[in-house]
């Protein structure tokens, strides 16, 4: 009994967690951008629009993918408008301090990070 | 008074123009149809379309100039950040150009307006295609900005002015691809900030 008790509290959780995956914009951006400067593509682009994720991809194959094991997100402010969200940024591994912008979209109820016009 | 008044008809028709195409510190001489246009974003992505580029690094997207009675536009392949599925599109210059600082205009040298006046046929007959993410030039179906450019020219000049990069053994069209030689020449600069 209490063995299986234990099982669905993990099953509860596991769920919670892939639930949680995605259901806000900063969390979002953070997973991504925390996973891309570490090379982990793949789960890089479970956070991102297919669009954005052929992009990624394409860039890899370029060998243009920077990598900066020392990046840290840290989180400036965010913008909501609907399904679409604009998060500020800022990384403690860029030496220029620079603010950037990251945006994203819902899809799904899960929030995504979408290469921008801005191009 | 006749004369007044054709001078005042002109100059009131020149404001507009220039208007419709003055950004903040864009100050352009007149576009025509075909001439190409090309701005550095300052996105999240832009760096990566920047960093292609072998000669120089110096811009992260590029598009077609059309222009309609007196109103100029640009069409261009881009990502979307509403839809996530980006396409050809055709935006007003002004907004493409702006709040960017650093712009450029070339258009096509030796070539007769008719003929240029085709690059930007080309490209309104592709409106609505795909934007390609993957940077793939053999799919023909789908357009990322610079291969729309090289087959609008090489469609309007009947031959192809515009060669590929190979980054890594991936051969994409960057965006100094699209500039390099003197097929085309420099019509704008917002570096040297004055009109040739």
């Amino acid at each position: 009994m209490i063995k299986k008790l234990v099982l669905s509290g993990f099953a509860a959780m596991a769920i919670l967690f892939a639930a949680g995956c995605g259901d806000s914009p900063q969390t979002t951006a953070k997973v991504f951008l925390e996973n891309l400067s570490k090379g982990n593509v793949t789960v890089a682009k479970k956070y991102a629009t297919e669009q954005t994720g052929e992009f990624i991809d394409a860039v890899v194959e370029m060998d243009k993918l920077e990598i900066n094991p020392d990046f840290k997100f840290i989180f400036i402010d965010e913008t909501v408008d609907g399904d679409f969200a604009v998060i500020r940024y800022k990384s403690s591994g860029n030496a220029t301090n620079e603010i950037k912008a990251l945006h994203l979209v819902k899809t799904n109820s899960q929030w995504k990070v979408t290469i921008q016009k801005d191009q | 008074m006749l004369l007044y008044f054709f001078v005042l008809l002109f100059y009131g028709r020149s404001c507009c123009f220039c208007a419709e195409q003055k950004g903040n510190d864009h100050r352009l001489p007149p576009v025509e149809s075909g001439d190409l246009v090309f701005r550095n974003g300052t996105g999240q992505w832009s760096r990566y379309f920047r960093d292609v580029s072998l000669r120089e690094k110096r811009f992260s997207h590029a598009g077609i100039i059309r222009v309609e009675t007196n109103a100029a536009f640009v069409i261009h392949a881009s990502a979307d950040d509403r839809t996530g599925a980006g396409f050809v599109h055709q935006e007003p210059l002004h907004s493409f150009i702006n709040p960017y600082d650093d712009v450029a205009i070339y258009r096509v040298t030796d070539a007769a307006k008719s003929d240029r006046e085709q690059i930007a046929v080309f490209a309104v007959k592709n409106l609505g295609k795909l934007f390609d993410a993957q940077f793939d030039l053999t799919s023909g179906e789908r357009y990322y900005c610079t291969e729309l450019i090289r087959d609008a020219v090489a469609f309007a000049l009947k031959t192809n002015m515009i060669k590929t990069t190979a980054v890594s053994g991936y051969e994409i069209i960057a965006i100094d691809d699209c500039y390099a030689g003197d097929w085309v020449f420099l019509i704008y600069d917002s570096r040297a900030a004055t009109v040739p």
